[in-house]
């Protein structure tokens, strides 16, 4: 048996052993002559048992086409063969230290030594390690997946949780509300009793506060699901700030604190009314709530009343120290008014998220015993009015009409061209004539209202006549307004500006 | 250059189809998914250089086996990818997912063997047509442009094939093109074998 050693350097082939690779050598006849050292250590089998003897007694495998044709095509005179790991694992079976099984490339080259012609080689690389990288990567990768696709499904079903209960919470809700106060208005039921009527008021503000806060729990689980889209539009803010006041009036009265609102008259911000509403309720809600008797709360407009709401008190203040986690859910940020009032804490993250889904910010400046000032700051947006005529004459004054106002204005032919415009910009308003070629008015306006993604962009019709079926009949597709062409400008500047900031 | 009749060049076409149909048969046996091959076309270019090879195989980095020939015939044979459809192809071909930074190691280990195997169906095909002997260097793989592949071989004399190729695994389509370059009289040797054989 030959044994490695100096004497093997005799061998044509002692050049191999010194290959950091295993190494063998082959005749046409698939015998082994070369087995290198390396080969030797990985497989255990020494070069003795192998040499002479054909490669497929020991490795029945390397019988298979897939080996033994394309080796043999090499004898023939074909090019290389290359054996990657991906797909053979390994040509030579072999174990690492620990058992675990060694991965290879392996390429077969023609092959010759002074005295032997037609041979060929075969050079195996061992590749666990990389093989390994790539399995522990795998598996890191594979794990977070999993964990990821677990924790998103446990908040789907959560959010849907949420959604469901919180709806069948709120129709009975509901129905209490009503009843409630029908009983506040039946005499019979009061009987001039001051102690019933106090019970009767206290189960009122009670039902009302469980509405509002189940409604807040709603629009949270809707903003989480993505299903609270944005309805955004130009609209008077001084209206639903005159509404939050008068509703928080007795509560505020009764705290001894002053509610002041400063939004002026006309002025129109850019937003979701129906989710802002909600953001300005929840911090003159919270403005109460921790302000002393004598306190003063106020509501303004900042920036020239373009896009920063605030809302100040001169409250307990909060502690600096808490700002980051005022606006989380996952922080306990309720705390008890000054008079015990309690809550859920989901205010402040809510309003946060709402102002954030607009492109916004919602951010406070205070300090212990100082007040605090809320800010809802929303993008400043230009307003857009596609004007829709088939007459260039008639945009073209329109335009001039317009031209004194910041506002962006793009132009259609006619419906159809409108439509095509609308699947990639939002306009502020439409102004559209009646009479058009391909598609006219009444068909636009009727295709954009019936659109969820369109409908409440507000629509003003042009027409030359003033008769009133064609009036009811705008009216009832839900034109927002109908002008007469050949208005004075100062007739029909006000119409305009009513849609716009 | 070299002129080829379309008959010349149908007849060599079926001749790379066996040498392909040889090779497709080697890599069933190597992977579970059924892979079909075929070569719907062969193209000579009239010129070897490399803007004539630009214009038709572009000039984005490709993944590429390559491998060099001589003695019976002279010249340079290359296998080349897109990278986007040599990464699909190793997917499918080995059931492997992307997204490790070493797997690109594998991938050219494995597009080498799938090369290698192509090319030597193609080669061996050419080789038998001809009756002569071909000496090959090891194939490699690299990630060239088209120009980086062939812009040493490029030359007086030398004539261009391209070989658009089809692979089909798991009902995914794979497009790759092969490139012969045949130095000297390489061209002519086989043409006056393929006019032998009608």
């Amino acid at each position: 048996m030959e044994q490695a050693g100096p004497a093997r350097e005799e061998s044509p082939y002692a050049l191999l052993d010194y290959m950091p690779v295993g190494v063998f050598v082959l005749d046409p006849r698939l015998r082994v002559l070369h087995w290198n050292s390396v080969l030797e250590e990985w497989t255990g089998i020494p070069r003795g048992e192998m040499l002479g003897k054909e490669i497929t007694g020991r490795f029945p495998h390397l019988a298979q086409p897939k080996y033994l044709r394309r080796i043999e095509s090499i004898f023939e005179g074909g090019p290389a063969a290359v054996f990657s790991s991906l797909l053979h694992r390994h040509i030579i079976p072999a174990k690492l230290r620990g058992g675990k099984e060694m991965l290879q490339n392996a390429t077969a080259v023609p092959f010759a030594v002074p005295g032997g012609k037609g041979l060929v080689l075969v050079t195996v690389q061992d590749v666990t390690d990389l093989n390994t990288r790539i399995n522990e990567s795998r598996v890191t990768r594979d794990a977070a997946l999993k964990a990821k696709e677990e924790a998103e499904n446990a908040t789907a079903v959560k959010d849907k949780f949420v959604a469901l209960v919180s709806h069948d919470l709120k129709n009975p809700l509901g129905v209490m509300l009503g009843f409630l106060q029908l009983m506040k208005e039946d005499n019979a039921v009061t009987d001039g009793n001051s102690d019933t009527e106090r019970m009767l008021d206290i189960l009122v503000e009670s039902v009302n506060n469980m509405l509002h806060l189940i409604e807040d729990v709603l629009n949270l689980a809707r903003l989480k699901a993505g299903k609270l889209t944005l309805q955004q539009r130009f609209f008077g803010l001084d209206g639903p700030a005159q509404k939050i006041m008068m509703n928080f009036e007795s509560q505020a009265k009764k705290k001894g604190v002053r509610l002041t609102n400063e939004i002026p008259e006309k002025c129109r911000i850019y937003g979701d009314p129906v989710l802002l509403y909600e953001v300005l309720q929840n911090l003159i809600s919270n403005a109460i709530k921790f302000s002393r008797p004598g306190g003063k709360i106020v509501l303004s407009l900042r920036n020239g009343g373009k896009n920063v709401i605030t809302v100040a008190d001169t409250g307990v203040g909060i502690d600096p120290a808490r700002f980051d986690t005022l606006f989380r859910y996952d922080e306990k940020t309720s705390t008890t008014g000054t008079a015990g009032e309690t809550g859920t804490g989901f205010g402040l993250p809510l309003s946060h998220d709402i102002v954030t889904a607009h492109g916004g910010a919602l951010t406070v400046e205070s300090a212990p015993g100082k007040g605090s000032v809320f800010y809802v700051t929303l993008p400043y947006v230009k307003p857009m009015v596609l004007l829709v005529d088939d007459d260039p004459d008639i945009r073209g004054l329109f335009k001039a009409y317009l031209d004194d106002l910041d506002v962006e204005i793009i132009e259609a032919e006619d419906g159809m061209h409108a439509l095509n415009m609308l699947k990639k910009r939002r306009p502020h308003l439409i102004i559209t004539d009646i009479s058009m070629p391909n598609m006219d008015g009444f068909q636009l306006l009727e295709t954009i209202k019936r659109s969820p993604d369109t409908g409440y962009i507000p629509v003003i019709l042009l027409t030359s006549g003033n008769d009133i079926a064609t009036r009811e009949k705008a009216f009832q597709l839900g034109a927002d307004d109908f002008i007469t062409k050949g208005q004075r400008r100062d007739d029909f500047m006000p119409r305009i500006t009513r849609f716009l900031s | 250059m070299v002129e080829i009749s379309p008959i010349l060049l149908d007849v060599f076409t079926e001749f790379v189809n066996i040498g392909v149909g040889r090779a497709a048969g080697i890599l069933n046996q190597m992977v579970s998914s059924p892979v079909t091959l075929t070569v719907p076309r062969i193209e000579v270019l009239d010129s070897c250089d490399t803007g004539g090879i630009e214009r038709v195989m572009g000039t984005e980095t490709l993944s590429v086996v390559r491998l060099t020939f001589n003695a019976g015939l002279n010249g340079t044979a290359a296998l080349l990818f897109p990278s986007n459809s040599a990464h699909k192809f190793v997917v499918l071909l080995t059931g492997e997912q992307p997204g490790s930074p070493d797997i690109d190691s594998l991938k050219a280990e494995t597009l080498n063997e799938v090369g290698s195997i192509l090319l030597n169906g193609i080669m061996g095909s050419i080789a038998n047509l001809c009756e002569v002997h071909i000496g090959y260097s090891v194939p490699e793989h690299m990630e060239a442009t088209p120009r980086e592949v062939c812009g040493g071989e490029c030359g007086k004399g030398a004539s261009v094939m391209i070989v658009h190729s089809m692979f089909t695994v798991k009902e995914h389509l794979i497009e790759g093109k092969m490139l012969l370059i045949f130095q000297g009289i390489s061209m002519q040797t086989l043409l006056d074998a393929i006019k032998r054989k009608l």
